[in-house]
């Protein structure tokens, strides 16, 4: 079997060098051959994942312009909270329509890696993972050890995924802001990395651009050197390819279904906003939203009852939050300390997980199911999954939305 | 990322397999090398060594995430400097034909990302040098307009671009006795100067002959497609003067035909058409029948805003 295998790596390899060999060997310069350093990572990847399996096999029985053009953001929101959205907006428990042949296969390649699936539990993914969810769970559960002490909104944190001394190291040294949304740009970035860390093989590291030194600058600088421009230009570019991307819901570290990365970029913004004081607190005792004082979204600027919030609303207050920080720093350069500049810096640029060109001014929106169905289809066609054709048409449906910059 | 041999395993494929390669590759290189392409500092050949890494499937999204930077930077340079063009004109092109220059360069440019560390007294630093292939904004102006229009920015080109004492875009100029330069375009051939691995290259060259930073480093690259023949030579030259080991991830595949359209490359070049469709949505006026990026890719032509007449 071993032989097999190796004759078989052997073959590749020749038929390879075979095709390039002239350019190559006139050139002289090609060492090539590696393998693929995150093959068990991504066998499974479309485990417990609605959106990718539902988006695959429409594509599959030729149904997938009419899958992609059923609903848009709105109308989809309508009738899962059953009227219109609010930031506290309950799931009005939606009756499903019998499943087409399409959903049915895509129950079944769920099930296939992930036991029995029905299709409500399809739909609660779908559900989850467009952030229509609140911290319920998370609020219900104990509270890890290592965040008992010194760490506020700690729902959000679970619900983000994000290891208890990151999340520390967000509110020290450089991070020491008060700012949430900047603060959790750079350790939602640093939580990326490690967990990039983790999935690729250590040899991989350097070539893959994955820089495991930039970590201990933010947790203990002491011993590893403080945080350089570098580390920060590198983190938010890092972040930027995990939030125009799409990955797969796996199980985070406090047991719950992972968040896509802007909504964990929100949740952790708001468990920062948590350690800052409020005027009138938003929140009644029973942690629901006070009509007084909570923040009731567009552009009402007060903060959110984050404990009752949807992941979607804390997403749109987070983005209100980070466009207010970059706008006032950019047109006030003197309300900028010499910290806050170096970490506004890099964010100018950043895209912040929207599909098109980046602009500081604009609330840079990436949670709309337009974008993210284009960044389900990106992720099957870096499978090989989806012909380019098909990756086009999903791709209009979110082309379309340029237009009166609805997106 | 899938490469072209077998998924990696951790018995140690890279090792059974590989090795052997890279030998037979090794003397190769130390045979031919001085044959095609005679390095200027050929003393210090076994200094620096360049890896191609051919990737045809960003399974991690890693190519998308270094790659994504340099395009949609770029692609936000070209629109503030289309916005200051444009705004004697009400913001608007009249025709989108007058951006076909544009979105053919955000459709076939070459975009990288490399990042250049070195170590000094135990500490690494590391600056990231962005490229894109072709010619400057105001050579992209459609001629048939360009005598009506004058569009004609204000200022230079490169405050555009959002750069920094760590991001940098690359650009031509080589440095004076270096041979990091591109092949000598010969007839039928094109012109190598705008490449954005040349233009990377000499970037670096110029910063280590200033003393901004120092050779001897490592050059880490992600490029959108294989380095051209007179891209691979400047490489292996540029490892040798500034004694740098580089290795480049490039997106393997063409966009051609569905047969050699790799599944990285097919992301990457979703990605080039949502930037093409906000761009000409921006700046391009409704039309009656809406003409996706995608769909005027075909015959290379102008496709439409998005947005439709009623």
């Amino acid at each position: 079997m071993a032989s097999q295998t190796r004759a078989h790596r052997w073959a590749s390899v020749r038929a390879w060098w075979s095709r390039r060999s002239v350019r190559s060997l006139a050139l002289a310069t090609l060492v090539a051959g590696s393998c693929d350093p995150v093959a068990a990572a991504t066998a499974t990847y479309w485990d417990k994942d609605a959106l990718l399996v539902l988006l695959k096999e429409h594509a599959a029985d030729g149904t997938l312009h009419d899958y992609v053009n059923e609903s848009t953001d709105a109308s989809f929101s309508r009738w899962l909270i059953g009227g219109f959205e609010t930031p506290y907006s309950e799931l009005a428990g939606v009756a499903l329509s019998p499943p087409d042949d399409a959903t049915r296969r895509a129950i079944a390649l769920a099930s296939s890696t992930h036991g029995p699936v029905t299709q409500r539990m399809l739909h609660d993914w779908k559900v989850w993972d467009l952030g229509y969810t609140k911290v319920d769970a998370m609020r219900r559960a104990p509270v890890p050890e290592e965040l008992r002490a010194g760490a506020w909104g700690v729902p959000h944190i679970m619900k983000a995924g994000i290891d208890p001394d990151l999340y520390k190291a967000g509110m020290r040294g450089l991070l020491d802001i008060n700012h949430p949304a900047i603060q959790a740009n750079y350790v939602l970035a640093l939580q990326v990395l490690r967990e990039k860390l983790t999935e690729v093989n250590q040899r991989f590291w350097r070539e893959r651009g994955l820089r495991g030194d930039v970590i201990g600058r933010f947790t203990d600088p002491e011993r590893h050197g403080e945080p350089t421009d570098f580390d920060l230009h590198y983190l938010v570019q890092l972040l930027d390819g995990e939030l125009s991307t799409w990955r797969g819901a796996g199980t985070n570290r406090y047991g719950f279904r992972e968040l896509p990365a802007n909504l964990r970029l929100a949740r952790l913004a708001a468990a920062y906003r948590e350690g800052m004081p409020y005027s009138s607190q938003p929140c009644a005792s029973d942690r629901r939203y006070m009509a007084t004082h909570a923040g009731m979204g567009g552009n009402d600027g007060r903060p959110l009852c984050f404990d009752d919030a949807t992941d979607r609303a804390v997403y749109h207050w987070y983005t209100h939050e980070l466009r207010d920080d970059l706008g006032v720093l950019l047109v006030n350069p003197g309300a900028r300390t010499t910290t806050l500049l170096r970490l506004t810096g890099p964010l100018y640029t950043s895209n912040q997980g929207r599909l098109g060109i980046p602009d500081p001014f604009r609330r840079m929106l990436s949670d709309s199911l337009e974008m993210v169905q284009i960044k389900v289809a990106n992720r099957l066609l870096a499978h090989g999954e989806l012909s380019a054709a098909q990756g086009d048409t999903v791709a209009r449906t979110l082309s379309e939305h340029w237009c009166g910059g609805r997106l | 990322m899938s490469t072209l041999c077998e998924p990696f395993d951790v018995s140690g494929c890279v090792h059974r397999v590989a090795r052997p390669l890279r030998t037979m590759l090794a003397f190769a290189w130390l045979a031919l090398g001085g044959m095609c392409c005679a390095p200027a500092n050929a003393g210090v050949i076994e200094q620096g060594s360049v890896t191609l890494l051919p990737v045809t499937s960003d399974d991690d999204n890693m190519m998308q995430a270094w790659i994504g930077a340099s395009m949609r930077r770029y692609a936000y340079g070209m629109r503030r400097w289309l916005g200051d063009a444009l705004s004697g004109s009400y913001g608007r092109v009249s025709d989108s034909a007058e951006l076909l220059r544009f979105q053919q360069q955000l459709r076939r440019a070459t975009f990288s990302h490399f990042q250049y560390s070195y170590t000094v007294e135990g500490v690494e630093y590391t600056r990231i040098y962005l490229g894109v292939s072709g010619r400057p904004f105001n050579e992209l102006i459609n001629p048939a307009f360009r005598g009506t229009r004058r569009l004609v920015p204000p200022v230079e080109e490169s405050n555009y671009f959002d750069t920094d004492n760590v991001v940098l875009f690359g650009s031509v100029g080589a440095v004076e006795a270096s041979e990091v330069t591109p092949r000598p375009a010969t007839p039928g051939s094109p012109q190598r100067a705008n490449d954005a691995e040349i233009k990377v290259l000499q970037a670096i060259m110029r910063d280590i002959r200033e003393g901004t930073i120092q050779p001897g480093g490592r050059l880490l690259g992600f490029v959108s497609q294989i380095p051209c023949e007179s891209c691979t030579a400047a490489l292996r030259q540029f490892s040798i003067e500034a004694q740098a080991d580089v290795h480049i991830n490039y997106v393997e595949g063409h966009p051609g035909s569905p047969r050699t359209m790799t599944p990285a490359l097919a992301v990457i070049r979703s990605m080039r058409n949502v930037l093409i469709d906000e761009l000409t949505t921006t700046f391009a006026p409704p039309v009656h029948s809406v003409l996706t990026s995608a769909e005027a890719e075909a015959d290379d032509g102008a496709s439409t805003s998005m947005c439709s007449k009623p």
